[in-house]
């Protein structure tokens, strides 16, 4: 009942998709609807608020260092006396924008790579997947720097910016280590759906390889391909702050969520800790991470056939 | 059951006895102190660092020490004032008869004669051999000439090897006088200089020199044996020989006032004669088959034993009982140090605290009575809880230092575009759109001076600092717009280099923010870790590059020297004829007064007109000790000798 035959596709819609069934699904796991809620919510706030922040994020007042929040500025100043909130906000684009272009690369090359590999089969598969866990075993810290190596001159070169470059690097840099995962689990859900009689139909009928899987593989593939890419947003997002805190993730005085946590960690100490600088950071950034998350457990089980029975139930 | 149980009890035995046999049974010392950077080297010779100093003056007593106070030099091993001849470049000093060595054996002028040697001996030199080479005559042309033959005969074993060579090296070696003198004797081409430049010239003398029929073992030894008979020569015309065991004759090339000031540094310190039972030999001859004048490393060791040598033997206060890598070292008084008697603690314990916030912990529990620099992150809140009385043990210390940025002078940078930096006005303008005042109160808040000069003004006896650039946003638009850039507009990018950690970023931020607002510059900050930083600056890959400076002695040029033209920290590549004119003529003036109006000329010259810096304030130290440590005393030269160093208990 969960397959759906290409030609029953083709010529007759079911009165309801297999879209819309999950989307229902979705829709009725609160956590996940909530989240994804909250998510939307908050980018909205930051992107209405971007005119503002634009400036703001960099805006120093010098004497105001320090300053604990009040009503007019909730999350306080820093220590350069820049307001902690409009630091939020701004920082919060940035590690959204490096979350989510490092997720579309690696859905990317890993839908590809992992696709390829399961439909080519036999020595090129063997050689591919060796590829994989080879990249596997190296510490992903070093690809990304030596990526960063890489990456840095041609592509200031060509976006002229040097401060953009950075954040394109970063994500560049993180979503091309982090398609393993994708890959491997793209393969093997193609290695079933290969041996399913639609596409021996389609071969039959003398499809080629590179239309059976964009026209037959790729829209059964849909869902694991959603739920890693939302799983991988908070994953990246993590690696960037990570990469921030070592000092090696985007350049100053433009802020993320990483960096400001680790000026925040800088704050706290045994003689005078100035508390804002770190909760108010670490809480977006905790928030996002546990709300994009829920997101890509609700989009799992929405996708997943064999939780149809719970949901009726 | 009884299985498990004797399993229980080995289990609790191993560990018990780990746990007591890695017990260290130490008493605690007489005095503790942390210092937040490791210590590199004690090696008087090749230290630059200031915790590697003040361990090294606390082992080893030079002609004169600073006082702990007043910072004068005082009398150490020799008696003061030395003998000076009329025109002043005669030194003859008189080593008192009672100092001794930490075994015993008494210090003599030849042991001077020995440490002084090693600083400007290519093999055991440093940085710091400027100190001796630039104030002893014949002591530069010495280290040159040594030099010289060291990469000679460094080529020479590379070809005797068949290792591979740069042709760098080769071109440096065959352009010299030595290497055209090697290359005649053996009939070998002569580089033409017309064809210097091509890289591919280069390749083909290389490859000449490789095939020549030649042993370059043989070569290579013959060259050595007449260097060490001709070095012995050249050294006799060095400007210190000790005259008889109790007297040092030192000659200066022009007479420098501040001399015995020079004589406290660790260049200056002896050195006892047991070091050379642990010289690197090149089958019998004094040096190494490259021509090097090398010791084991090791011979800085307490307790290393090797051929007979004793451990390190030291005649400074205090004696070296145990060295741990990163963890820290043990001295212990000098039973023979002639003045042993004034020498208050038996015992002192340095400690490494490569964490800040972990060392001050430390010291907050009372496992130290002293950390020195403190630089944590929260270090103006303490300086705050000290000036509202809550603290007392912290200790700010306005130094002999300016915090700076370096501008890169070179015509072009280093990746051929040219250089917007290379015009003065441009320099100028920069300088004058920061507001440093804003920069040390609310970033810096130790209440750190402005400085618009390189020379912390006030503290050189006699010495009159300029006035420098002010703050004035209005001058620096119009030098912008003077220089063709009105409005930022055609400058392009501004790189700020600087080191991360350190508050470094902080500040970086702050004057980016200035560029911005006052001149409409985009600014884009660069920050490296430390090592990579060091290498870009030093190689001119930068365009504005955080910096700063302590004053080695009291004198001007410790400051100054630093834009001569091919000054090893010149990292600006700044160089102006006039400027080192007036430097020149400083130094051939004897009137003291007319002296330091001309360096005060040149400063004003550097700081007003020409800026291959911009200084941004100075520097403030903090420390923190107890109430109960006597015997250390807030000074700008940060000179703490540990000999004078107590604990009230």
């Amino acid at each position: 009942m969960s397959q759906i035959s290409t030609i029953d596709d083709i010529q007759a819609l079911p009165p309801q998709s297999p879209g819309s069934r999950s989307w229902r699904r979705f829709r009725q796991n609160k956590m996940a609807m909530g989240s994804a809620i909250f998510l939307v919510l908050l980018l909205v706030v930051m992107f209405a608020a971007l005119p503002v922040t634009v400036e703001g994020y960099g805006a120093q007042r010098l004497s105001l260092y320090l300053q604990s929040p009040s009503w007019s500025h909730p999350c306080g100043y820093d220590i350069l006396g820049r307001d902690v909130l409009q630091r939020c906000l701004f920082g919060g684009l940035i590690s959204f924008s490096v979350g989510i272009g490092a997720a579309l690369i690696s859905v990317t090359i890993g839908v590809l790579w992992g696709a390829i590999a399961a439909l080519a089969g036999g020595r090129t598969d063997n050689v591919m997947m060796r590829i994989v866990d080879i990249l596997y075993g190296l510490p992903y810290i070093l690809l990304v720097i030596l990526m960063k190596v890489a990456f840095e001159r041609p592509l200031t070169v060509l976006i002229g910016d040097k401060q953009i470059a950075n954040v394109v690097i970063l994500f560049v840099a993180i979503g091309s280590v982090s398609w393993l995962t994708m890959a491997r689990v793209i393969r093997g859900q193609v290695l079933s759906l290969r041996e399913m009689p639609f596409v021996e139909a389609a071969r039959a009928a003398g499809v080629g390889p590179m239309r059976i899987l964009v026209r037959h593989l790729l829209p059964n593939l849909i869902g694991p391909i959603v739920v890693y890419a939302t799983l991988t947003v908070p994953q990246a997002i993590l690696q960037e702050s990570f990469l921030s805190f070592l000092g090696i993730g985007v350049a100053p005085p433009i802020p993320t969520w990483g960096s400001l946590s680790a000026e925040g960690v800088a704050a706290i100490n045994t003689v005078v800790s100035f508390w804002w600088m770190l909760l108010y950071p670490c809480l977006f950034l905790g928030l996002t991470l546990l709300a994009l998350n829920f997101v890509g457990d609700g989009l799992r089980d929405a996708f997943d056939p064999k939780t149809t029975q719970g949901m009726m139930a | 059951m009884i299985r498990y149980l004797i399993i229980i009890i080995l289990i609790v035995g191993i560990l018990a006895a780990v746990s007591i046999g890695t017990r260290e049974k130490r008493s605690p010392a007489d005095f503790t102190y942390i210092n937040c950077y490791g210590v590199n080297t004690i090696d008087p010779a090749q230290l630059s660092y200031h915790q590697d100093h003040i361990m090294s003056i606390a082992l080893w007593e030079g002609l004169a020490t600073l006082h702990p106070r007043t910072v004068e030099a005082i009398e150490g091993v020799a008696y003061l004032p030395p003998e000076i001849s009329e025109d002043g470049k005669r030194y003859v000093f008189a080593l008192r008869p009672e100092a001794r060595w930490s075994n015993g054996d008494p210090v003599t002028a030849h042991d001077f004669v020995r440490g002084w040697r090693r600083a400007i001996e290519p093999g055991t030199s440093e940085t710091y051999y400027i100190l001796i080479s630039a104030h002893i005559g014949g002591a530069q042309d010495y280290f040159n000439w040594r030099v010289a033959n060291v990469e000679l005969l460094g080529l020479v074993r590379q070809l005797q090897k068949g290792s591979p060579i740069k042709t760098e090296s080769l071109k440096k070696v065959l352009q010299g006088e030595q290497g055209r003198l090697l290359a005649k004797r053996l009939n070998l081409r002569i580089p033409d200089s017309a064809a210097a430049t091509d890289d591919a010239y280069w390749f083909e003398v290389l490859s000449e020199w490789r095939r020549a029929d030649v042993d370059w073992k043989q070569v290579g030894d013959r060259w050595l044996d007449e260097h060490i008979v001709e070095m012995e020569k050249r050294f006799a015309a060095v400007g210190f020989r000790a005259l008889d065991d109790r007297h040092l004759e030192v000659l200066l090339p022009r007479p420098i006032h501040y001399f015995v000031d020079l004589t406290t540094w660790s260049v200056y310190l002896p050195i006892h004669e047991s070091i050379e039972l642990l010289r690197e030999r090149y089958q019998g001859r004094p040096l190494t088959d490259a021509g090097l004048w090398a010791y084991d490393m090791q011979w800085t060791k307490p307790h290393y034993r090797r051929n007979n040598y004793p451990g390190l033997i030291s005649n400074g206060a205090y004696k070296l009982v145990k060295w741990k890598f990163k963890r820290g070292m043990r001295l212990k008084k000098n039973p023979y140090y002639w003045n042993t008697d004034a020498v208050p603690s038996e015992t002192i314990d340095m400690q490494e605290g490569e964490y800040q916030n972990t060392a001050f912990m430390l010291y907050e529990q009372r496992a130290a009575d002293m950390i020195c620099d403190l630089t944590m992150e929260y270090t103006p809140e303490l300086y705050g809880q000290m000036l509202d009385g809550k603290r007392e043990d912290i200790r700010p210390i306005p130094s002999f230092g300016t915090y700076f940025y370096h501008y890169n002078c070179r015509p072009t940078l280093h990746d051929g575009r040219p250089n917007p930096l290379a015009d003065a006005r441009v320099r100028r303008a920069l300088a004058m759109a920061i507001d440093k005042q804003q920069i040390v109160d609310h970033v810096m808040r130790l209440d750190n001076p402005v400085a618009n000069t390189v020379i912390p003004p006030g503290q050189i006896p006699g010495y009159l600092s300029p006035k420098g650039l002010e703050y004035d946003p209005e001058r620096a638009r119009r030098e912008l717009a003077e220089a063709g850039y009105p409005n930022g507009e055609g400058l392009g990018v501004i790189e700020l280099l600087y080191n991360t950690g350190y508050g470094h970023e902080r500040v970086a931020q702050v004057v980016q923010r200035m560029w911005e607002k006052e001149l409409g510059i985009k600014v884009l900050l660069v920050g490296k870790e430390v090592k990579t930083f060091a290498e870009d600056k030093r190689t001119g890959r930068f365009m504005v590059g955080r910096s700063g400076w302590f004053g080695d002695y009291m004198d001007p040029t410790t400051f100054l020297d630093l834009f001569e033209t091919g000054n090893g920290n010149n990292h600006a590549a700044f160089s102006d004829p006039y400027f080192d004119k007036l430097l020149e003529q400083a130094a051939y003036e004897t009137d003291k007064v007319k002296r330091m109006q001309i360096l005060s000329q040149a400063e004003a010259y550097v700081m007003e007109e020409q800026l291959p810096i911009l200084p941004l304030y100075g520097y403030v130290l903090v420390y923190a000790w107890r109430p109960n440590v006597k015997g250390i005393y807030p000074n700008p030269r940060d000179h703490f000798p540990l000999n004078y160093i107590y604990v009230e208990r």
